[in-house]
């Protein structure tokens, strides 16, 4: 007879973390501290995200740091696995076997899962792929569903038995602008449970969606605040001109065919207001 | 595995069970059923069997590894459990086709019973744990290269050669290592 730890869903902590491929250096001493909410993780390809993700769904330990999650030890087999009963991670990609309905691809998971009562199991899976819009299609072959389809029977798998703490890269890969506000409000009530950390290339769901954001780039932090925050970086340093100016950080052509600059503006500039994708470029590019 | 965890794997089984790619391990018995009834009568009641016993561990050593498993990766049923209860499944699977293979292709052959292919498939399995990710594909090829170089190099090593052909003639020795070997690696 085991004694149930006891599980806080707003702690997680990580202090001096570091790991490494090979000769490769994916996170470097990365410290962070999460008190519950909804944490965004931007960052270009190749920042950490995903190898800190898996470090926080316990499926990768560290080489050198330590982790508290649920403000208990991932390293301690007992405690790894009172986190993972509490705990829903969404991999990036995952493959699903293409021969299983959503229904007992779910099940099958909710199994390995400890759900081991059939008939509240049953009632559980229905619930998570309900939630996640996929009633009408439970019955069918993953192989026949959309990718976005496919993304949410993913999803619907890391929801079963609404943990505390939720990890999800890249959760909105493949969804339709619909189907991204729908997963909103799954998060957002995720969030009110406990603790949701998610990565993503879209600035535009971290500012909808997220109380934090964390700037991530060559398995460090770069910035670590509110959306508004992260907007504000970019104040004042946001230009339009007809031509590139080749002393801007970054230029790119807009939809109007003139071009917006990032970086110090030029006496006389025409200054427009930053976005939170200005503001991102700005963090990421001062330390690229 | 303790009393616990029982009713999940017994609820696991079917459903794990669908999930291996049962294909390369059918196509291996029909191929061993054409090369067998091609090389009837031919001297190679030595290799043949050996041939076939390697084949149809990689054939296993391939429906182990689990390509799904990245979603489950962190379920409170652990990677190592997941592992074995999927070599479980497979080795029920396949050892009773492969004796009735034998049986049905090659009667009256020096045969090979399950346990060298259990051995064979635990090496494959272990090999593969142990493999770094990039090299994780190569684990079903492990089988068919030691069984290969036992039929190929072992004699020509005198006495050191022997070790080689350990899968035929001592299993159960192979069987345990490869075990502990991949129970070692349980947090892989």
């Amino acid at each position: 007879m085991t004694t149930a730890t006891a599980v806080h869903p707003r702690h997680l902590q990580v202090r001096g973390l570091t790991k490494r491929y090979g000769q490769i250096e994916a996170i470097k001493d990365l410290s962070l501290s999460l008190s519950g909410g909804l944490v965004g993780l931007l960052g270009p390809n190749g920042a950490g995200k995903t190898t800190l993700l898996r470090m926080l769904a316990t499926v990768l330990a560290p080489d050198a740091g330590s982790l508290r999650l649920l403000g208990l030890d991932p390293s301690s087999p007992r405690d790894r696995v009172e986190i993972r009963r509490n705990l829903g991670y969404l991999p990036q990609s995952p493959d699903l076997y293409s021969r299983f309905t959503p229904l007992e691809l779910v099940d099958y998971v909710a199994v390995l899962k400890e759900h081991t009562h059939r008939a509240r199991r049953q009632e559980e899976v229905v619930r998570v792929l309900t939630a996640v819009g996929l009633a009408g299609v439970m019955h069918r072959r993953i192989r026949t569903l959309s990718s976005g389809q496919q993304q949410r029977v993913a999803l619907a798998q890391a929801l079963l038995g609404d943990p505390a703490l939720l990890v999800l890269d890249e959760p909105a890969t493949g969804l339709d602008p619909e189907q991204r506000l729908e997963l909103r409000s799954l998060l957002a009530a995720g969030a009110a449970r406990g603790t949701v950390v998610l990565s993503t290339h879209n600035t535009a769901e971290v500012a909808a969606l997220c109380q934090r954001v964390l700037v991530m780039s060559e398995g460090r932090i770069l910035f670590d605040g509110t959306p508004a925050a992260l907007q504000e970086r970019a104040d004042g340093m946001v230009w339009e001109d007809e031509v590139p100016d080749p002393a801007a950080l970054r230029s790119w052509m807009t939809a109007e065919g003139r071009y917006r600059n990032l970086g110090s503006p030029p006496d006389g500039a025409s200054r427009c207001a930053a976005t939170l994708d200005d503001g991102y470029i700005i963090v990421a590019r001062r330390h690229g | 595995m303790t009393a616990a965890h029982a009713p999940i794997l017994a609820q696991a089984t079917w459903p794990a069970a669908r999930a291996v790619p049962w294909e390369p391990l059918i196509v291996t018995d029909a191929a061993l059923v054409v090369l067998a009834a091609l090389t009837r009568g031919a001297p190679a009641e030595g290799t043949m069997p050996a041939l076939a016993c390697a084949a149809m561990a990689a054939a296993c050593v391939f429906a182990v590894n689990d390509r799904g498993d990245a979603l489950p990766a962190a379920v409170p049923t652990g990677p190592m459990r997941r592992r074995l209860h999927r070599l479980s499944v497979v080795v029920a699977g396949a050892a009773p086709a492969w004796r009735l293979l034998l049986r049905a292709v090659m009667p009256g052959v020096a045969v090979l019973g399950v346990l060298p292919v259990l051995a064979l498939v635990t090496a494959g399995v272990a090999a593969a744990v142990w493999a770094p990710p990039a090299g994780m594909g190569g684990a079903p090829a492990l089988p068919l290269l030691w069984a290969g170089a036992d039929s190929v190099v072992a004699g020509r090593l005198g006495p050191a050669g022997e070790v080689l052909g350990w899968w035929r003639t001592a299993p159960s020795s192979v069987l345990v290592v490869a075990l502990l070997v991949l129970l070692a690696g349980r947090h892989r």
